[in-house]
């Protein structure tokens, strides 16, 4: 399994109505690698993330996840579109943690996390409870479980949104602008959590992220992009210390004023 | 006015049944109507439309009677008159109905979607499990004003022909020619079971309340 | 029994001049629930619990009772006590008496709508009461509401058929007439449903329209 990229984008075009988001894109992501994207806004950040959650399909192009392409399948030596059954497959591979969190304001806390693994999984409601106590001991809201979303603070609400996306054991994290709803202090706690969380599994996970230092972190490789193109591609060193497109600068001037 | 109140109630009785039949035919027209409408293919939107628009754009006397005097005369059996207007009033109120629901569902963020989506949900999950439980807070009081105009429309009944309240009190009315007394006790009785069934209502609104945020 | 065009054709001078009846009712009605449920409105502005409380209670015992019921009341009663008026006339006031119930609610949303600071500008500019009301928070309550003034308009419409049961000739009145002479109620009952339809689909696009237009202004 190793040998095989864990996320593959070959010639993906993604265009709403009139706006064209994608143009040709191509990206590999190695298994358990920690890709960090970073561009302005509206430049299609959050577009790639939604396609790998098969929140989005793309118009032409393959997407493939460890491999295997999410919405074709070769039927007598065809390429065909894939049955929901093979797209629920391959989207049970990928979890995903919101800009504004999505928590179900109709369910506790404990129930928002073992909802899926009941549900999509046919987890054992008991097993499924215990797992979702550990993982709210591990974002550290033990004694929330029975806490409705209203009643949490920002910052709690997307640790609880964590555990909800770990409780399916993906082998793909996508985390879009996480703390961006946060104050800043509360942010830097749930960056913490991202990063022990990082250190502690195997996990492929991509970010997109304004937080520089925490790309810094946890990025083995950043991408910026601009006008759903990669303009650069590069370890955290060589794209945010020594940036070779004029475009890229600019971007990291801004950010760093704003700051 | 005392001896009239056996009369009324027995009107009221059917009153209530033809109000609670045609409640129970507006809740699955209404069902299936939306369910037409949202699912994404236009082979069963537009039917859906086409109903709503139909028993929304007219009024209800005309419906009834049209299906009271004319419809009759296409169809090979004659249904009572009971059924006929427990039908009519139900597809009309499923119409309102409709677009109750059609709302509320809408107005279920795009959020909460992606959410259910990303943790792998099936579509059924989705929907009895994300979609109505958030959509059910801003169904309901919107639908215990339609239920309360279902019960006023009820009185149409009593046009063709169903012994309801008003009925009744038309026959007490020739009988007695005690206008003010007739009419007046009938009103009241109206009245009472509008504030009967407003009641009901509110309490099964306050047993579906959650706490809901600003922002989820 | 088949559809007959040419007796279709026939009864459609009849039903028209019903129309001019039903969309008579209609405008007068509607004038009146909109100066009778502005009034309510007025009523529960005042500081006064016991008005307050009696307002509301009027209003919400005429939207919890059937129009019918109320319309069968007035026929007959008002004769009793002296009041003798054409139906058409019973009709359209009990219309309008009706709908002022909920004109009265569209009215009080739109005046709730008008923030505190607007009535102590007025204050503070010395407006009487009466001046304030007319002439700084009603223009500007108004034009938020024109579109839920509109939808009553169009339900008010669809409950003229009623007033056929009070003998008032408008297009549902003609229409039964006719069936029950010829034995033919398929066609005028058809076309009468048909007229409401095309009425009720145009007044909403227009309302759809002014919304939209309104919307856009603010
Ligand atoms: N559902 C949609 N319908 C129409 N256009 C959309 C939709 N979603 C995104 N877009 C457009 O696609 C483009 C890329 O959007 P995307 O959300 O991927 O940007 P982003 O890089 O994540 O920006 P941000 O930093 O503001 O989140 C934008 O121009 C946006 O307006
Ligand atoms: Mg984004």
């Amino acid at each position: 399994m190793n040998h095989k990229a864990s996320i593959e984008f070959v010639n993906i075009h993604k265009s709403y109505q009139r706006t064209v988001v994608l143009e040709n894109l191509n990206l590999t992501v190695a298994p358990g690698e920690h890709v960090v994207i970073i561009g302005p806004s509206g430049s299609g950040k959050s577009t790639i993330l939604r396609l790998l959650m098969t929140l989005e399909k793309p118009d032409s192009g393959e997407i493939l996840i460890e491999g295997e392409s999410v919405w074709h399948t070769t039927r007598d030596g065809r390429n065909v579109d894939a049955s929901p059954a093979h797209i629920r497959r391959m989207r049970g591979k990928v979890g995903m943690v919101f800009q504004h969190f999505n928590l179900f304001p109709h369910l506790r806390v404990l129930q928002n996390i073992t909802e899926a693994p009941i549900r999509v999984m046919g987890m054992p409601r008991s097993q499924a409870v215990r797992r979702a106590t550990d993982l709210l001991d591990r974002v550290g809201l033990a004694d929330k479980a029975e806490a409705w979303p209203a009643e949490l603070s920002g910052g709690q609400k997307q640790r609880v949104a964590i555990a909800r996306a770990l409780a399916l054991q993906p082998r793909i994290m996508l985390f879009d602008e996480i703390t961006s709803a946060l104050d800043p202090e509360i942010a830097g706690q749930v960056l913490q959590l991202v990063l022990d969380l990082a250190k502690q599994t195997e996990m492929t996970m991509l970010f997109v992220t304004h937080q520089m230092r925490f790309a810094r972190q946890i990025a083995d490789r950043v991408l910026f992009f601009d006008r759903g193109r990669i303009i650069e591609n590069g370890t955290p060193e060589q794209v945010l210390d020594h940036p070779q497109q004029p475009r890229t600068r600019e971007f990291l001037n801004n950010v760093f004023q704003a700051s | 006015m005392l001896h009239m109140l056996p009369m009324m109630l027995r009107g009221a009785l059917v009153t209530g049944e033809v109000t609670a039949g045609a409640i129970v035919v507006a809740s699955v027209a209404s069902s299936c109507a939306v369910a037409m409408r949202l699912s994404t293919l236009t082979a069963l939107d537009w039917p859906a439309r086409v109903y709503i628009e139909l028993f929304r754009g007219t009024s209800a006397l005309i419906q009834l009677f049209w299906a009271f005097y004319a419809l009759p005369l296409v169809l090979p059996f004659r249904p009572s008159p009971i059924i006929t207007a427990i039908v009519v009033l139900g597809l009309n109120g499923g119409a309102y109905g409709a677009e109750i629901l059609r709302g509320a569902i809408l107005s279920v963020p795009r959020g909460q979607h992606d959410a259910a989506t990303a943790l792998n949900f099936s579509a059924t999950t989705k929907v009895f499990r994300v979609v109505l439980p958030q959509a059910w807070p801003l169904i309901l009081p919107p639908m215990a004003n339609l239920f309360i105009d279902m019960l006023k429309n009820s009185a149409l009944a009593g046009l063709v022909q169903v012994t309801d309240i008003t009925f009744n009190a038309q026959i007490l009315q020739e009988s007695t020619l005690r206008n003010a007394e007739v009419y007046g006790l009938a009103l009241v009785i109206y009245f009472i079971m509008a504030l009967v069934l407003a009641g009901f209502m509110r309490l099964l609104e306050r047993r579906m309340k959650f706490p809901v945020g600003a922002r989820i | 029994m088949m559809w007959n065009w040419s007796f279709a054709w026939h009864i459609l001078p009849t039903i028209l001049h019903g129309m001019v009846i039903t969309i008579e009712a209609t405008i007068l009605g509607m004038l009146l629930a909109l100066v009778l449920g502005l009034f309510w409105a007025g009523l529960l502005l005042l500081p006064n619990r016991w008005i307050f409380w009696s307002t509301r209670g009027i209003t919400e015992f005429i939207r919890d009772t059937p129009l019918l019921i109320q319309l069968f009341f007035c026929y007959y009663v008002l004769p009793e006590i002296g009041i003798t008026i054409p139906a058409l006339l019973t009709g359209i006031t009990v219309l309008g008496i009706n709908y002022s119930a909920y004109t009265a609610e569209v009215y009080r949303a739109g005046l709730q709508n008008i923030p505190r600071g607007q009535w102590d500008a007025a204050k503070a500019l010395n407006f009487t009461t009466w001046q304030t009301f007319t002439r700084i928070i009603l223009p500007q309550a108004i034009p938020p509401i024109v579109p839920a003034m509109g939808n009553n308009l169009i339900a008010m419409f669809k409950d003229t058929p009623l007033l056929s049961t009070i003998t008032v000739m408008e297009m549902l009145d003609r229409a039964m007439i006719i069936g029950d002479k010829t034995f033919r109620y398929l066609e005028p009952l058809t076309m009468v449903g048909i007229l409401f339809l095309i009425i009720s689909l145009m007044a909403s696009a227009l309302i759809g329209f002014t919304q939209r237009k309104i919307l856009v202004r603010r």
